[in-house]
């Protein structure tokens, strides 16, 4: 299991974000990948077989973390989920299933 | 795009930056001493670079990267982050940099009461680039940047340019590379340092690359479990160019710092491997063990000679690619020099490219780490204000002169680690098999890139492959492929990936969201008839 | 090799495509491309096979739509050659051949489409015009601002990265030594011979002595023309084309816009391509603008095409623009294609400009035909380079 690190880091209170309408508890600031994974999502996107497929970068190069982000009911396109920031109330879309 | 927006799209700067890592922040911070307006680009929300993936604003972190190999970066990043009179723009991408237009180039409405042809159809000309000027640079100077920040797509003019992207993993293709819980060791290292978190349990990290022992420590500290790191070099290849007498007069705090990482590593029981290689990631659904197999003298894996380890991520580290999109779509001069970052961009004493006024500085100009790169966007923020007529010569050359000597230094450092992080020749063609995804975003099997190349003799570049079976045109633009597939074609060629080139960059480097490009537009529709 | 009786200069559609016709009845060929093979427009356009008028044709005024029209008899004859090119080279080239829509959005789009209708119908291209209604139920993803649409059912696309590959094994099977990253530095008529003088890559010369010279060099035929001593009217013009991300099987037209430049499909791979003859624009050299380079991107052009491609359809809208490309293609004088032989310069033939993609493997099939036996099976007269013997009668040496 992945785990924030808490030993000399100070948060702000957790917010809620919404992945496929599921709320999952995150900081602000924080990256919407981090907020997933540490949620136990993996699989950011699917290839072009329908395989999940992980962010392999995490600094905005491989596209691999597209997510769908929603927010106050508007679709904000997909954004690299590496340099997006986590707001309260966030709503994000992930493949489901396998 | 809002009406603020289009405001700035007619802005002027002096000179903008694109990168906030050790180069741009160096540079900023000689340029705002002369008094120069700096505008300063970076994808990321916070300065500092790769190398100082700063903790959101509203973290607060005690003991942020204490290593002694992050002090000169931070001095840097503290000299600058907090100054408001440089214009920050992050979570900003730099979709291309353009030569300034013969036309008038932004226009509110491209489509509007005028009729439907665009701005750069229609309208009066109003200004004429210069061309080529006295000293042989391409370009009239100025240029153009064409940037999507968070509220939309704009343009903005600076006088000068530099350039200081960074440089990003070289990814090594070896069956189950695509599983999820692959990945990068610096994108491990990024969540460790910037989010204050562990991406996983229990990592294996294999590469070539010193930068994984960092990792393996770090990862170590925040309390996950290091399964093993497993070095492609042979112990005794890695120790004697260490004891390089250079390197251990000059770089013994670098050496003493690598003696304590292995011991806290050995302390914590974990393996360290040499001379062998990452060959296959295995699990259902995500990683669950690694295997590595024995690299033999002559650099060939031996497939019979392997261990597994379980585990739930790996990292790997085969060393850095730069950033070289940028420069090669601006039309820059490059050249390749495959251990110290593929495809560079050529520059002059003052790290001025091929272009007039684009500037060069950090990994771009070779990967040597982020202290050169402090004083390469030293030297290169004296030539813009050289350039841009506001030193004289003299002057320029006596502000120059140490951030010379010291940089010196450090390359002749930095020539010893490229070579000792070098990962075997052949090493990618040996890992890949003949069904390993080569391109990860159009699902392109090695093996389908081979029998084209078979069938199709005539095919001899990158780009001609591409055309031919979509290798490389996907959503990351042929990063996570282009070397892959430039070594997979020389080797069925029989040259050398240089003479292969790179992927043709063109702008838009990076994809952008239909609704930055057309928002404006699309909410006031053109009226009916 | 067998001795060459025709040189094919550029490695295109036209001149893959050419080198195949004449090697399957029995020429020696040789092709020459100074770059890579479909490097350049042929590989670069977005792949429309449009039959109806382009808007390019039917903009500037009736009087000049109506002679532009000319090119219909040719469209008819290529349309045909697609449905059975897939076949030909046992290749499978994403030919997709679903209907073509031109869409209208104003009264005054729906009075151009029905000029546009009549033309068509005057030279034997029967194409339908589409109520509102009928428009949302062949195409529900046009916006509701489309009002009428010119509906031709045979229009489509096909994978410009495949096509002239396919053209260029099959020739390569015949025999056709095919040379690329090889330029050509001299055209030379000796008596009934023309003699080639190329340099490959590593800088080599070599002359070679052929029947018959083909011009398929696109943009660069005029460069390729004064080799030869020859002006041949065509200009190179910067375009640019954009294509989006992958999505799910949505647009299975071709799409274009009866009064602004604009194309939109969806390729077998899913992603959809937004072009419709938009500028670039030619990068310096010194002062001359250079076709050896690639053409710059125009920024706010590439907004203002996606833009409108986004307006028609709005589902794109979610989606990112992938890459943007320029390219450079060739524009006759007059529109129309230089198709044939030269004749103040015997034994010196052209296929080159106009729609070369959807037009190509027509004008290299004929142009075959014309050169190694006189005349080709559908009259090519209307496009002939005779059309500028004003111009090359004091250029001939007589």
């Amino acid at each position: 299991m992945s785990k924030r690190i808490t030993v000399g880091v100070v948060r702000p209170s957790p917010v809620s974000i919404f992945v496929n309408g599921k709320a999952v508890e995150a900081y602000e600031g924080e990256s919407v990948l981090t907020a997933l994974i540490a949620a136990g999502v993996l699989a950011t996107s699917r290839d072009s077989f329908g395989r999940l497929r992980t962010p392999f970068c995490n600094m905005g190069v491989c596209f691999d973390c597209l997510v769908e982000v929603e927010e106050g009911g508007r679709v904000s396109s997909r954004v690299r989920a590496c340099l997006t920031p986590v707001r309260a109330g966030l709503r994000v879309v992930v493949p489901e299933g396998r | 795009m809002g009406a603020s927006d289009q405001q700035v799209s007619d802005a002027t700067c002096d000179v903008a930056i694109i990168g906030a890592g050790p180069s741009g922040l160096a540079a900023a911070a000689v340029l705002r001493e002369h008094g120069v307006g700096v505008t300063v680009i970076d994808e990321q929300p916070r300065a500092g670079g790769q190398i100082l993936r700063q903790p959101p604003k509203n973290f607060s972190v005690a003991h942020w990267l204490p290593a002694k190999l992050y002090d000169r970066v931070k001095a840097a990043l503290h000299a600058v982050s907090e100054q408001q009179d440089i214009d920050w723009r992050f979570q900003s991408t730099v979709l291309g940099i353009l030569r300034p237009s013969a036309y008038r180039t932004l226009r509110a409405d491209a489509s509007g009461a005028a009729g439907p042809e665009s701005a750069a159809v229609r309208s009066h000309m109003e200004r004429q680039t210069s061309v080529a000027g006295p000293d042989q640079k391409l370009g009239g100077g100025a240029h153009e940047l064409w940037i999507q920040g968070p509220s939309g797509c704009y343009l903005l003019r600076a006088n000068a340019v530099l350039l200081a992207p960074g440089c990003y993993e070289r990814p090594l293709a070896f069956p189950g590379w695509t599983l999820p819980g692959v990945m990068g060791a610096g994108a491990i290292q990024g969540f460790v340092k910037s989010q204050q978190f562990v991406p996983g349990n229990r990592f294996v990290l294999a590469g070539s690359h010193p930068l994984q022992l960092v990792v393996a420590d770090q990862l170590l500290t925040a309390g996950a479990q290091v399964a093993a790191v497993v070095f492609t070099q042979r112990k005794q290849q890695a120790l004697r160019m260490l004891r390089h007498p250079f390197v251990a007069l000059r770089h013994h705090r670098q050496l003493l710092e690598t003696s304590h990482i292995l011991r806290r590593l050995r302390r914590a029981g974990v393996p360290v491997i040499f001379g062998h290689t990452i060959v296959r990631a295995d699990g259902a659904h995500a990683v669950e063990k690694a295997t590595i197999a024995e690299i033999n003298p002559s650099g060939t894996i031996d497939h019979h000679k392997t261990h597994v380890f379980e585990c739930d991520r790996i990292g790997v580290c085969h060393g850095f690619l730069a950033s070289s999109e940028l420069a090669r779509q601006a039309g820059a001069d490059m050249h390749w020099k495959d251990h110290a970052g593929g495809w560079l961009a050529r520059h002059d004493d003052w790290l001025e490219s091929s272009i007039k006024n684009l500037f060069v500085a950090g990994e771009i100009t070779s990967v040597d780490g982020a202290d050169a790169a402090l004083e390469k966007g030293r030297i290169a923020a004296v030539g813009i204000l050289r350039s841009l007529g506001r030193l004289d010569d003299n002057r320029a050359r006596s502000l120059a002169s140490n951030a010379r000597k010291r940089l010196s230094h450090l390359q002749r450092f930095a020539a010893v680690l490229q070579q000792l992080a070098q990962p075997p020749a052949g090493l990618a063609l040996q890992t890949m098999s003949d069904d390993t995804l080569l391109c990860r975003c159009e699902s392109i099997q090695r093996g389908e890139l081979q029998r084209a190349l078979a069938d199709n003799k005539h095919v001899l570049s990158a780009d001609a492959a591409k055309l031919l079976t979509r290798v490389g045109m996907g959503l990351c633009q042929g990063r996570l492929c282009g070397d892959n597939v430039a070594r997979v074609i020389a080797d069925a060629r029989g040259v050398q990936p240089d003479e292969v080139g790179p992927f043709q960059a063109q702008a838009p480097v990076k994809p952008v969201p239909l609704a930055a490009l057309t928002r404006e537009r699309i909410t006031s529709p053109r009226p009916r008839m | 090799m067998k001795p060459v009786n025709v040189v094919v200069l550029g490695g295109g559609l036209v001149g893959c495509a050419a080198a195949y016709y004449l090697a399957r009845r029995g020429a020696g060929v040789l092709l020459v491309e100074q770059g890579d093979l479909n490097r350049e427009a042929s590989g670069r356009n977005a792949g429309s096979l449009h039959f109806q008028l382009e808007y390019r044709l039917i903009r500037y005024g009736d009087e000049l739509a109506a002679q532009f029209a000319q090119i219909i008899p040719l469209s008819l004859v290529a349309l045909e050659d697609w449905r059975g090119l897939e076949a030909e080279l046992r290749a499978d080239l994403e030919v997709g051949m679903h209907g073509g829509l031109i869409v209208a959005e104003s009264d005054a789009d729906v009075a151009l489409l029905e000029r546009r209708q009549a033309l068509q119908e005057k030279w034997g291209l029967a194409s339908q015009l589409l109520s509102a209604a009928e428009v949302r139920r062949m195409a529900p993803y046009l916006a509701e601002s489309v009002i009428a649409a010119g509906y031709f059912p045979h229009e489509g696309h096909a994978n410009p990265r495949l096509v002239a590959p396919a053209f260029a094994r099959r020739a390569e099977e015949l025999g056709v030594t095919i040379q690329s990253q090889t330029r050509v530095t001299g055209l030379m008529r000796d008596g009934a011979q023309w003699v080639v003088t190329v340099v490959d890559r590593s800088g080599r010369a070599r002359e070679v002595i052929a029947d018959a010279v083909l011009n398929a060099a696109g943009a660069w035929a005029g460069e390729i023309g004064a080799l030869a001593h020859l002006h041949l009217p065509i200009f190179a013009v910067p375009l640019s084309m954009n294509v989006i991300e992958r999505a799910a099987p949505l647009i299975p037209h071709l799409v274009q816009h009866a009064s602004q430049r604009l194309t939109l499909k969806q390729v077998a791979a899913g992603n959809v391509l937004v072009g419709g003859g938009w500028p670039s624009r030619f990068s310096r050299e010194g002062s001359a603008m250079s076709t050896q380079r690639r053409a710059d991107p125009v920024v706010e052009n590439v907004m203002a095409n996606l833009t409108l491609a986004a307006r028609l359809v709005p589902a794109i809208g979610g989606l990112h623009l992938l890459r943007s490309w320029t390219g450079i293609t060739g524009i006759t004088t007059d529109q129309m294609p230089l198709l044939g032989a030269v004749p103040e310069a015997p034994g010196f033939f052209v296929a080159a400009g106009g729609a070369a993609f959807t037009h190509g493997p027509t004008y290299a099939r004929l142009v075959s035909e014309l050169i190694l036996e006189g005349r080709p099976s559908v009259s090519i007269d209307l496009y002939s380079p005779a059309r500028f013997s004003h111009i090359n009668n004091f250029m001939a040496s007589v």
